[in-house]
């Protein structure tokens, strides 16, 4: 774990300086979790390619503006998270979308009542996200999958830590009315 | 109805299996190394003269100092590098947040006075290129010696069409610039004249070596080769430019769907809303 964070900080510290390798490194360490985050945000394949596309531009042009060489993953999360959040505003999808169900339909391997009774329930629940408003989905995703922290969301998103906590029971809430009904 | 650390535990689990048979593709990130490509033209290209050794570089080997200076002075005036002013170098740096200012036309205003002036701008074009957001950076010039020269704030507004980018540089006018290349194609707009330059950016490996072709296209004032990509890969970049009341305008993009006179047609119409 401390070898793995050393060797980011070395990465960070050769991409200041231009190195196109450490880029590719921390690319290729970060780009599923970048994609998916913005797939969970936006709802949307095509945006979620534009966004973590974006967001990795970003990075390679303003890398020199972060502070703390160990800090990349809150620092790109910043970035991911407020790009996404613009384009999820844009399209103001709410609903699930046709990919998603697509999706859905394709996944494999369902043997068992059980399974697919769980299936069911994590596939509402995560339709449930998707119907959320995006400024609430943005901390829920935030803080169940990227299990970053109340502090670190506000950090990202420039918001207070109470904005945070007040929009994770909202979620809940929302949520659970939903699921309910 | 749900225990809270179970729902909590379930969400997790959902979200997880909502999206673990994602992932980016080989084409995404060629598609992220061509926008960066796009990008260094505009920025990282132009910091190669700096004596700072922590500037980010192109490695333009191949070229000599009077080359940049002329890459410069041909290109982006508004962007980071070297450019001529009065007949001397400039090191133009400009350093912004990698989020957008603002991202609603509205806060244009604020965004003036922010600069300390305002601008001419519109929030659609004709052609249906639209607001994307506002950027202000902040622009330091330092001289031959790396003396500060001055320093201002500087306004960056994008706007998007389809998968197509054209941003708007603002800055204040400080000294003349000296531009050796002819324009492509000029219109006068009231008293206002307007230049539009095409160039050619040739992205190379730092192993490559140039063709004959490659050498006589570099003594054209309007193609340059820069060294450092994985890929070969071309791109044009179109630029229009003018000055108004005291501040430099440049609207450029790379490989735009639009000719010089459509690109005009939108230099125009920012200077028909003031």
């Amino acid at each position: 774990m401390g070898e793995d964070i050393l060797k980011e900080e070395n990465l960070v510290v050769q991409l200041k300086e231009g190195s196109k390798e450490a880029f590719d490194g921390l690319y290729e360490k970060y780009k599923d979790m970048a994609i998916r985050t913005a797939y969970l945000i936006t709802g949307n394949l095509s945006d979620s390619e534009d966004v973590t596309q974006e967001t990795f531009v970003k990075v390679w042009l303003h890398i020199r503006e972060l502070k703390n060489d160990s800090g990349f993953k809150p620092w790109m999360m910043q970035i991911l998270v407020r790009t996404a959040y613009k384009a999820g505003r844009k399209r103001k999808r709410e609903i699930p979308d046709d990919e998603a169900v697509i999706r859905m339909e394709n996944r494999i391997d369902i043997s068992s009542l059980d399974k697919i009774i769980r299936q069911e329930e994590a596939e509402m629940i995560a339709m449930a996200v998707k119907a959320l408003p995006v400024k609430l989905r943005v901390v829920v995703v935030m803080h169940y999958y990227n299990m970053l922290s109340v502090k670190e969301i506000a950090q990202a998103l420039g918001i207070m830590e109470g904005t945070v906590k007040s929009r994770l029971h909202t979620a809940r809430k929302r949520m659970e009315k939903m699921l309910v009904n | 109805m749900w225990a809270e650390q179970d729902f909590d535990s379930k969400i997790r689990a959902a979200l997880t299996k909502e999206c673990d048979d994602i992932s980016a593709s080989e084409q995404l990130k060629c598609r992220i190394d061509e926008s960066i490509c796009k990008k260094q033209a505009k920025t990282l290209h132009l910091r190669t003269n700096s004596q700072d050794g922590q500037e980010w570089r192109m490695n333009m080997r191949h070229r000599s100092m009077k080359k940049i200076g002329i890459i410069v002075a041909a290109a982006c005036l508004l962007v980071s590098g070297i450019t001529v002013v009065a007949g001397k170098s400039v090191r133009i740096n400009i350093s912004g947040s990698a989020t957008p200012t603002y991202t609603d036309y509205a806060d244009l205003e604020k965004a003036e006075e922010k600069l300390g002036y305002a601008v001419d701008s519109v929030e659609q074009f004709t052609n249906g290129y639209s607001f994307e957001d506002i950027n202000i950076n902040e622009l330091e010039a330092y001289g031959e010696e790396d003396n500060k020269l001055y320093h201002m704030p500087t306004m960056q507004i994008s706007y998007t069409r389809d998968d197509k980018d054209i941003d708007l540089y603002i800055q204040q006018r400080v000294e003349e610039l000296v531009i050796s290349k002819q324009p492509d194609a000029t219109r006068t707009c009231g008293d206002v004249l307007v230049r539009c330059d095409e160039y050619t950016y040739k992205f190379v490996p730092a192993s490559y070596e140039l063709t004959e072709e490659d050498k006589a296209n570099e003594q054209k004032d309007n193609y340059f080769i820069s060294y450092g990509s994985d890929e070969i890969e071309i791109t044009k970049l179109t630029d229009v430019r003018w000055e108004k009341d005291g501040l430099y305008y440049e609207l450029l993009g790379f490989d735009l769907d639009l000719n010089s006179e459509e690109m005009l047609d939108m230099a125009e119409e920012i200077l028909m809303a003031d």
